[in-house]
């Protein structure tokens, strides 16, 4: 067995957490070094973990406080500023229920505010992004189909098609063409694959982005490169850091890739991107050459490749007549039938996607702060209420109506600040706590605690703070203090009471939307995971790789490579079966190919746009992907016999429907082909849960050679631990051929809803902190009414009134806003949902058990919050009641 | 009264085993020196606070490695005294030894009673 690494990733990003600063990595390098070499030997693991969280516990303060030696707060606190403290202090529970209430209100939302607003409402870092214009390849086929049509209306075009673009158009300033790439990178650390784009010298004169060091490539090196070794490259920042130590001496130096010689000429900036928010951004590639002389035109390879554009629209030009004339452009090119295109705004694109779960956030946001500051008010209304007898003693004994304003403002100001303080406090924390917790969502990175939130949101807690201690003062102090003092500190103010309830009805109702709006999303995450994707995942792991063509000269070495390293793979014990496939599913590859059905009937066959595997026999048993009909691709299926291919389901009864498929022929267009279908398999999903699958066909990899693909296996034993034993089958049967990290199909899988995930957690933090706001508030407005009925309640009960059937009384009385809130939330969060539901892909809007323990959690929150100081009623002594009278 | 260029009381233990530990000098280290030669218990981050001010004065300098898989891999990081922090430190215990000298009992080399 392997030994589990200490300390364990959790802790050790924990350790990491706690002791942020620039020399975090040594701290807990240091603090895992003595745990292990001085704690563990003698006291194992457990201590060994307890003492590292003791130490960093411990160490918190001396690298956060404030430094002895350079001072502290300085003296000069006002007079009003002490006595508000001191009043403070005397109501410790007001005071203390006031400021967490204010905190929470303001530091949750600024925390979330800011990482909303890092990922999604940051503008991108172009010159004048709104003239930028993307050109997309639309598939007919697919067009209108939810989900799947939304995808390929934004289909990626080839060089040729890109060339005659730019050679045509006459209403850009610029446009551009770029595609990611892998290549393999010989480090340090051994071979290593790395991200690389291709791109026109014209992208970042589009973009106009100014380089961080050096220049990007010439219009000349874009036609030679890879001609010979003049060849330039131009390095991400990111890269440029890693590998080069961010020397600037790198200008001039050389990079090999793939057996390619380049000479670095230039180094991006940092927040240099090209889409904001999709999964894999080209623009995070991390070294980028000239498209060079492999797109030759006329070549073969002009023909394909996904090439994404973008163009900078002249002034004064419109994207109409732009899109009217690319489309003249093109048409001449492709068959209308298939194929359309269309011009959008970059920054359309950009935001699709992420933006309603986020957009649902920042609102979830607003209701919170909402709640947060209505809880406040309704804290010091009910504070002043009870001071009422206190201001109008005052007022007698010559306080000046303006002096016991200033002190009022003073009080709330305090209150303000203090929850201010506890809202920055809880703003950071959550910042930082959100961002560790957060999948690595696009721009997460750059995320930092937003100042001006931060300043919105405080500023409003302080006006809560001020307003709500001074307005009540106002109307009182129109009364004389005669009429006060003479009602001694009995009840009153009965308006004010009201608007406590109305307070209490508004949080419900919030409180309530928030965590149905919760409940909904975590309910839609587990349907839409429980999905069947008509394979079997368990067990199954996946590595990649790509094999260098200058390491392996021909087809036949290739192929060779991939039998030995099946065969490697075998051998592992506990294996049961192993197979090659591009792309896996969820991977988040994809390859579309243009198709023609029944290639030998008259015209050439009907042409589509159908997703392609490239599989060897071994892949469906691993996958446990079932046949329905024919035959599987075996090992016969080589080089030089027949071509033949396999279809899913949906593919043969799309375009053989009440046929069989088995014997039907596909074609590729352009060249003479015919393509026999032998089987048919299950459909599985493809991409993600929340896209259906696609019809789709199989080829023997041994008949379409690629250079890119990944080895899956199935065992009995644990998937995790074939991960590893597979790389090293693979790279003992080609040492040449450089891997990236393996990982097993679950955990695939599963990373394809991380962004709902994390939105859903969001959505259930933003619950239960609703559900706690809420609750103190019931509980601050029930304390005060029974601190305050004190006398009745003793009056009563010197009538003879018992004692539960008070608490019963009062906790009905209490219920009765909280149950009238519940149920217009209920009915709020019903018409919300709706409307989410049209964002939201398949999102079912009413789940009754969702309303359900909504309306319940909040209704039992409430109820504890009244029965625990209604329970005060029975400790009332009537004797001491009616002795004050 | 607290000379500028004299180093304080912890500050002389830091520095004191800096000099010790010579080429093993880091967090580490130097803390468990100085709990076991002056049997006083600090945490490791007062000591990294007090190394980074001693680095922010000139005294100390810091040398970033390597670290092994003890560390799991993180980074480690070296400290070694400059000229200035070496005579900050001389400058503090000499004036305790100026203090010391003729009191009776705790005078250098006297043995106490």
């Amino acid at each position: 067995m392997r030994r589990k690494p200490f300390p364990g990733k959790m802790t050790e990003r924990l350790l990491m957490f706690l002791l942020r600063t620039p020399r975090q990595d040594e701290i807990v390098g240091d603090l895992i070094e003595e745990a292990r070499t001085r704690i563990m030997p003698s006291g194992g693991r457990m201590r060994a973990h307890f003492w590292l969280l003791k130490e960093a516990l411990r160490s918190v303060p001396s690298l956060f406080g404030e430094d002895p030696l350079r001072g502290g707060m300085g003296e000069g606190i006002g007079g009003d500023f002490r006595f508000a403290l001191r009043t403070l202090r005397n109501r410790p529970l007001f005071a203390f229920l006031t400021v967490l209430t204010l905190g929470v209100g303001i530091g949750a939302p600024t925390a979330m505010f800011s990482v909303v607003d890092g990922i999604l409402l940051k503008s991108l870092p172009y010159q004048d992004p709104g003239r930028l214009v993307s050109l997309w390849k639309v598939h007919r086929d697919w067009r209108g189909q939810p989900e799947i049509g939304e995808r390929w209306d934004r289909g990626l075009i080839n060089l040729r098609e890109f060339r005659s673009w730019r050679e045509g158009n006459t209403h850009f300033e610029n446009v551009a063409a770029y595609q990611g790439t892998w290549r393999a990178f010989t480090g340090r650390d051994g071979a290593t694959l790395l991200s690389v784009g291709e791109a026109t010298a014209s992208l970042i004169p589009t973009l106009g982005v100014t380089m961080h060091l050096g220049r990007w490539f010439s219009a000349s090196e874009e036609a030679t490169a890879g001609e010979d070794d003049s060849s330039v490259a131009v390095l991400s920042h990111g890269f440029w850091e890693r590998v080069y130590g961010a020397d600037e001496g790198v200008l001039g130096t050389g990079i090999v890739l793939h057996g390619q010689a380049y000479t670095i000429v230039g180094v991006l900036p940092a927040d240099f991107r090209l889409r904001l928010l999709e999964k894999s951004d080209p623009g995070s590639r991390e070294v980028w050459v000239p498209v060079g002389v492999n797109y030759l035109p006329g070549s073969g390879a002009e023909n394909s490749g996904d090439w994404e554009t973008v163009g900078r629209l002249a002034a004064g030009a419109g994207i109409e007549s732009a899109e009217a004339e690319a489309l003249s452009l093109l048409r001449g090119d492709r068959d209308p039938e298939t194929y359309d295109f269309r011009l959008s705004p970059r920054m359309e694109g950009e935001a699709r996607g992420l933006t309603s779960p986020l957009v649902l956030l920042l609102g979830a946001t607003a209701v919170l702060l909402l709640i947060g500051c209505g809880n406040a008010s309704m804290l010091l209304l009910g504070e002043m209420e009870g001071r009422e007898h206190e201001l109008a003693t005052r007022a007698a004994l010559g306080a000046g109506r303006g002096r016991i304003l200033r002190q009022l403002v003073t009080e709330g100001a305090v209150l303000g600040l203090l929850g201010a303080g506890v809202g920055a406090l809880l703003a950071v924390v959550g910042t930082r706590g959100l961002v560790d917790l957060a999948p690595a969502l696009p721009r997460m990175d750059r995320v930092l605690i937003d100042f001006r939130a931060l300043t919105v949101c405080t500023l409003l807690g302080l006006g809560t703070g001020i307003g709500f201690a001074v307005i009540p003062a106002l109307l009182s102090s129109r009364r004389s203090p005669a009429g006060s003092l003479g009602r001694s500190a009995r009840a009153g103010g009965g308006r004010r009471r009201s608007v406590s309830r109305g307070v209490v009805v508004g949080q419900a109702t919030l409180t309530v939307v928030l965590l149905v709006m919760g409940g909904l999303l975590v309910r839609n995450l587990e349907r839409v995971t429980s999905t069947d994707p008509g394979f079997n995942p368990e067990g199954v792991a996946t590595v990649k790789v790509t094999v260098p063509l200058f390491a392996y000269g021909s087809a036949e070495e290739v192929l060779r490579f991939l039998e030995e390293a099946t065969r490697e793979i075998e051998a592992i014990p506990g294996v049961e079966s192993v197979g090659a496939v591009f792309p896996v599913p969820f991977s988040g590859d994809a390859e579309s190919r243009t198709m023609s059905i029944d290639p030998d009937s008259p015209g050439g066959g009907r042409r589509v746009e159908v997703m392609r595997s490239v599989v060897t026999p071994g892949y469906w048993e691993t996958m446990g992907l079932p046949l329905m009909e024919g035959r599987e691709l075996t090992v016969q299926d080589g080089r030089g016999s027949p071509e033949v291919a396999v279809v899913s389901e949906s593919f043969a009864r799309m375009h053989w429907p009440g046929e069989s498929a088995v014997g039907q022929t596909i074609g590729n267009v352009g060249v003479p082909s015919s393509i026999r279908v032998v089987g048919v398999v299950g459909d599985v999903l493809r991409e993600s849960f929340r896209i259906q699958p696609e019809p789709t066909f199989y080829v023997p990899l041994a008949q379409v050679l690629r250079l890119r693909f990944n080895f899956v296996a199935r065992t009995r034993d644990d998937p995790e631990d074939l991960v590893s034993a597979m790389t090293v089958a693979v790279g003992s049967a080609g040492p040449s051929a450089p891997l990236t990290e393996g990982e097993t199909l679950s955990s695939l899988m599963a990373r394809s809803t991380r962004g709902q995930r994390f939105s859903s957690l969001l959505m259930r933090i933003f619950g239960v902190m609703a559900a706690i706001l809420a609750a103190t508030g019931v509980f601050g407005v029930t304390a005060r009414q029974i601190a305050q009925s004190q006398r009745e309640m003793g009056i009563r009960l010197a009538l003879g009134a018992e004692a539960p059937g008070l608490v019963g009384r009062v906790v009905s009385a209490g219920l009765a806003p909280a149950g009238m809130g519940t149920a217009l939330g209920l009915i709020m969060a019903l018409g919300s949902a709706r409307l989410l539901g049209g964002f939201l892909f398949e999102f079912d809007s009413f789940e009754p058990m969702v309303y359900l323990s909504a309306g319940g959690t909040l209704l039992g929150v409430c109820s504890l919050a009244i029965v625990v100081p209604a329970l005060r009623i029975t400790r009332v002594d009537p004797a001491t009641v009616l002795r004050e009278e | 009264m607290t000379s500028i260029n004299s180093a304080g009381d912890f500050e002389q233990l830091v520095l004191l085993s800096v000099l010790r530990l010579g080429e093993h000098a880091y967090g580490m280290t130097v803390r468990k020196e100085i709990e076991e030669q002056a049997g006083r218990s600090v945490s490791l981050g007062a000591v990294y606070r007090t190394l980074q001010r001693l680095e922010d004065k000139g005294w100390v300098r810091s040398r970033l490695a390597h670290g092994g898989d003890e560390r799991n891999r993180r980074a480690k990081r070296f400290f070694s005294l400059e000229t200035a922090g070496e005579e900050a430190l001389r400058a503090a215990l000499d004036a305790v030894d100026r203090m010391r000298d003729g009191v009776t009992g705790f005078a250098y080399g006297e043995v106490p009673r």
